[in-house]
């Protein structure tokens, strides 16, 4: 099973080509019932995937108590692990990932300001292929080893 | 997807750095805050379910590591 996408283009003043993001729309939803269309950043520089805390409270997740220091954009934050359900789709084919672990910043840092899908566990359920000059984000459904 | 598509053709740079809110293909709110763009389109739009997204920065991202 094949996803694709195209990515966000991002005008940056000083460059002459516009910044390529891979950016794609999933649906959050937790265990409260509660669900977001989101978009989210694939981010292969970061370990685990990542929440807001402001979307998190949106979907009513159950923190734990633990809490983990991460660091992101050279900040450290503390960050508790939640759990929600994803699912990915593109208009064509759709997957859902139940039960992802994501860490939520609650302390320290700047705010948060996006959605990151790390490499924990989206790259074991897919083999992603950023075709840039094509303008593709090849999603390929894999079983998890 | 039509929301995804939008958010992928439409220049956001007017709402850089904001949190958007997208219902049949146009922003409908954008603040500082995605608490209140969730709620903005849910009280103009009942029934609908808004695509979120935090518009764009125009600035580059690098991923830096911190120090142990």
């Amino acid at each position: 099973m094949r996803l694709s996408f195209k990515f966000k283009d991002v005008d940056i003043g000083d460059h002459l080509h516009a910044i390529r993001r891979p950016i794609i729309p999933v649906t959050l939803s937790s265990a409260a019932g509660k669900s977001i269309d989101i978009e989210a950043f694939i981010d292969s520089g970061s370990d685990n995937t990542v929440i807001p805390k402001d979307i998190a409270d949106f979907l009513e997740l159950e923190l734990g108590k633990k809490t983990d220091e991460i660091a992101l954009g050279g900040e450290k934050f503390k960050a508790a692990l939640g759990h929600v359900h994803m699912t990915v789709t593109d208009g064509r084919e759709t997957v859902r990932l139940p039960d992802i672990v994501v860490s939520v910043p609650i302390e320290g840092g700047t705010v948060l300001e996006e959605v990151l899908i790390g490499r924990e566990p989206f790259f074991r359920d897919f083999d992603i292929t950023f075709r840039q000059n094509s303008n593709r984000i090849i999603l390929e459904r894999v079983r998890r080893a | 997807m039509a929301n995804h598509e939008a958010f992928i053709n439409t220049d956001l740079s007017e709402f850089a750095g904001k949190w958007i809110a997208i219902v049949d293909s146009k922003v409908v709110a954008s603040s500082d805050s995605p608490k209140e763009v969730m709620e903005k389109a849910a009280n103009e739009y009942p029934g609908k379910k808004p695509l979120i997204a935090r518009a764009p920065t125009q600035h580059l991202l690098i991923l830096a590591a911190g120090k142990k």
